[in-house]
């Protein structure tokens, strides 16, 4: 009998918890403003506008989440802290999270109700639309002149539309560039490059085939097989050349998804999405590769080995390719990591291929991480409040003088700025490969520059932070590639999502896998392909393809297309 | 007389040790390694050279850990307030509540000990718990949140309770006789009989209380607050974690100073070990053999 009584007891506290957990979402998460901007102009307390700096008469302060950099640790006495508060008198309540943690953290306090206002460093907002707990800060962009003024400037709406979500509103104010620069492409030793008889002159025109012949001489000179052995298990490598081979490829175990995502391309010419990874570009993509492995170019142990290994490697001179970012190389230059002596490195830019000479960097769009609002702020601070905050950000965030702020800090300060406006760095600061060797760190002692606000900008912004051999870089890409256009985004709801990721997931792994087994011969593209194709098909490619075509012509009125 | 050991037996001992030097060897390498590391130069690791002694050997990055600001220092001694008094309180308390469980006579027993045992198998999850411990206790972003959530185990509880369930019930009854009562009885009698289960008990809550991040990072939002063990995740985890975004920033932290600091982190508790070992020993296997 007490058996029964202690059951019973456990069986109800069980359901009363889910039914508790069931309840969500009544709050009022879809309430857009009712104030017209005229009203939201009425006896303001502070100063605000395009190009003006934020004041606030009375001291405020915001609960913001700050991202940690293990670069750059978090102090309080930076002087981003002190010069915000003396130009807009805003204060900011920190919940500081370790980087790694982040998301995990920004979940679970956003899951809870219990989020800071202000939730920047977002890369992706869709876990948290459903919840009802962020603000969906579309309809609230009206009031921030500057963010405005940067949309219309530099026509920024086709890229907005990529954050979209399925009720045509977006969650999440994201960073916005002018132009697209950066990414990771191939450092090259250009020592034994050249004294291996290759031209370097014309790389910014080469296409993945002149690279092989390139390797290929290399081979030859060093007498070594392996001499690229790759970090990111090529992960990386795969996706900067899977964008100029129209397919979809690279996913690494220490880096993550670099581009093979759910395989789909998207036709321009008959306005439809298409599976890409069992087509004849993608065949063509893999003999690629798979003639760099059997020939003993590509290093066997570049599928299992870690980034570490692959880099000391590289360092050691024992290969002489290394995919990787400019602050990388950067990195490698400052601290002096390479072991032969008169080694010179060399950036490439990313090869070309049947697709054209693209500018891989600007699949990405030019949309960055961006910032959440919570809930909360709306109904703690009402609309006055609320939108007065949001005028906050869009002056730190958004505005010329809020970029060159959180980026350089104050001018007299840290940097100076000549008339036509070119900013230099104090000398005895360093940042990002800027005066090695000086005393002090831009980000590590003052808080600037930083990964939480100094993101986006214009294009002498963006230049500024490049030292002369990155702005060479940008401006060799510039001058011989084309920019990509940009998909169209799927915009699912709950359901889809979940009903896609089914099929996803199986699937993607298999075609993962398969790369690297055609690749490495241990399928063979003349015998095993048929087959491959059929298991995709089985696996549910044609079916996704499907239903991403059918949500898409659902939401193309949305989308514009 | 001296008995000869049998051939099998000496085959079996040769074979034994070796295996056990393997083993030892298997277990340590990674620490000598982690030391190694810390005395060497960063361009040295980063080439992948040293493995058993170090490379141009150097203390500069001890040097600079304990030197460049008064942060390591300051998570250190987080890290031991944290584990010196949550210690105190988790054992505490695992013995107050162990006892009464231990007697079956206690009518209420057999009503709560299911209760306790159903949380080894369930929990709320990660949402409720913290929303229960920052918006209903109210104790976001203070050290209770980090010491009191996961004060009692119950599988260390559940241990202590066989191993008080083990001891006589006569020496109770001749106190009680004597006219000593229920607390009494557990200050003056059962205490000083549970020492190597207390030893036992502190050495798990403190190793668990020395190496928890991840309450801390849940329920902290003061960096200052932060335990040491936050700080070398972040040291370590950071440089593992690539972000395939063209813009974000990579980790650029020397792979010597990951070395160092947990080096330096997990020298007192390795120091700890010996002191508690005899008790550490003889508290499992009774608890174990008598529950």
């Amino acid at each position: 009998m007490k058996k029964k009584i202690v059951s019973l007891t456990l069986a109800l506290l069980m359901a009363g918890s889910l039914a508790a957990c069931g309840g969500g979402s009544d709050s009022s998460s879809s309430s857009g403003p009712t104030l017209s901007s005229s009203e939201a102009d009425k006896d303001l307390d502070y100063e605000y506008g395009a190009d003006v700096t934020f004041h606030s008469e009375e001291p405020v302060t915001y609960p913001m989440m700050f991202s940690d950099h293990e670069n750059y640790p978090y102090k309080d006495d930076w002087r981003l802290w002190s010069i915000i508060k003396e130009k807009a008198n805003v204060d900011f309540k920190l919940t500081t999270v370790a980087r790694i943690d982040y998301n995990d953290k920004v979940t679970a306090s956003v899951n809870s109700g219990s989020a800071p206002y202000i939730i920047p460093k977002i890369y992706d907002s869709k876990p948290y639309e459903d919840s009802g707990q962020v603000v969906a800060v579309s309809d609230w962009v009206q009031y921030m002149p500057n963010y405005q003024k940067q949309v219309e400037e530099w026509g920024m709406e086709d890229d907005l539309k990529q954050t979209y979500a399925s009720d045509g509103k977006y969650y999440r104010l994201p960073g916005m560039w002018e132009d697209v620069a950066g990414g990771y492409s191939l450092i090259i030793r250009k020592d034994v490059f050249e004294a291996a008889g290759v031209d370097l002159s014309q790389e910014a025109t080469w296409t993945w085939e002149d690279f092989y012949d390139a390797l290929k001489k290399v081979q030859d000179y060093t007498g070594k097989d392996g001499v690229w052995s790759d970090q990111y298990q090529l992960g990386c490598a795969l996706n900067l050349a899977a964008n100029v081979y129209g397919v979809k490829a690279g996913n690494s175990t220490d880096g993550g998804d670099w581009g093979l995502q759910d395989g789909m391309k998207f036709d321009f010419d008959k306005n439809e999405f298409y599976f890409a990874d069992t087509t004849e570009d993608y065949k063509v993509f893999l003999s690629y590769f798979n003639k760099l492995y059997n020939d003993g170019i590509i290093d066997p142990e570049t599928f299992t080995q870690d980034s570490q290994q692959a880099q000391a490697k590289f360092f050691r001179g024992d290969s002489y390719v290394l995919s990787a970012n400019y602050q990388q190389l950067s990195d490698i230059l400052s601290s002096n990591k390479m072991q032969v002596e008169d080694s010179e490195l060399y950036f490439l830019t990313t090869p070309s291929g049947p697709k054209g000479n693209l500018k891989v960097s600007s699949a990405l769009g030019r949309l960055e991480n961006g910032i959440m609002i919570s809930q909360s702020a709306l109904d703690d601070l009402g609309e006055e409040g609320f939108i007065k905050m949001l005028r906050f950000i869009d002056w730190l965030w958004y505005s010329d003088e809020g970029h060159e702020l959180t980026q350089w800090g104050v001018e007299g300060e840290t940097y100076t700025k000549d008339d036509s406006g070119n900013i230099t760095l104090d000398s005895d600061i360093y940042y990002n490969g800027f005066n090695p060797g000086a005393s002090k760190q831009l980000n590590v002692d003052y808080g600037f520059g930083g990964g939480v606000f100094a993101y986006g900008g214009n294009t002498q912004v963006q230049l500024s932070k490049f030292t002369d051999d990155e702005k060479e870089w940008n401006e060799r890409i510039n001058a011989n590639k084309e920019d990509q256009k940009l998909q169209p985004p799927v915009l699912s709801n709950e359901e889809e999502k979940e009903e896609l990721n089914l099929i996803k997931v199986p699937l993607m792994d298999y075609v993962n896998t398969s790369a690297l087994e055609f690749i490495s011969g241990k399928k063979s593209l003349d015998t095993d392909w048929d087959a491959y194709v059929a298991e995709c098909e089985a696996k549910g490619s044609s079916r996704y393809a499907d239903k991403v075509n059918e949500i898409f012509n659902n939401t193309k009125d949305i989308l514009g297309y | 007389m001296h008995i000869k050991p049998s051939k099998g037996y000496q085959v079996f001992r040769i074979i034994n040790t070796i295996v056990m030097i393997l083993v030892i060897f298997v277990t340590l390498y990674p620490f000598i390694y982690l030391v190694a590391q810390s005395f060497s130069s960063d361009v040295a690791v980063s080439a992948g050279k040293v493995t058993f002694f170090p490379i141009d050997f150097t203390l500069e990055t001890y040097k600079y850990i304990l030197t460049k600001d008064d942060s390591f220092f300051r998570f250190y001694g987080n890290t031991i307030f944290y584990s010196v008094v949550g210690t105190i309180i988790s054992v505490g308390g695992t013995a107050i509540l162990a006892y009464p469980l231990s007697k079956s006579k206690l009518r209420l027993n057999k009503f709560f000990t299911p209760f306790v045992v159903f949380t080894m198998y369930f929990t709320g999850g990660m949402i409720p718990n913290y929303i229960l411990i920052t918006q209903w206790l109210g104790m976001g972003d203070t050290m209770w949140s980090v010491i009191l959530p996961g004060a009692i185990s119950t599988f260390n509880l559940l241990l202590m309770k066989s191993f008080f369930t083990g001891l006589p019930d006569e020496l109770e009854e001749a106190a009680s006789i004597d006219g000593m009562g229920v607390y009494g009885i557990f200050a003056k009698i059962i205490l000083p009989l549970s020492k190597p289960i207390l030893a036992t008990m502190t050495l798990f809550y403190l190793v668990a209380m020395w190496n928890e991040w991840f309450g801390p990072f849940l329920y902290l939002d003061t960096r200052d607050k932060w335990p040491i063990a936050l700080w070398v995740r972040q040291l370590v985890e950071g440089a593992n974690n690539v972000d395939t975004s063209s813009t974000a920033e990579a980790s650029s932290v020397q792979a010597t100073l990951k070395s160092a600091t947990m080096v330096l982190t997990s020298l007192p508790i390795i120091c700890v070990y010996p002191f508690v070992q005899k008790y550490f020993v003889q508290g499992m296997t009774m608890g174990a053999v008598k529950g």
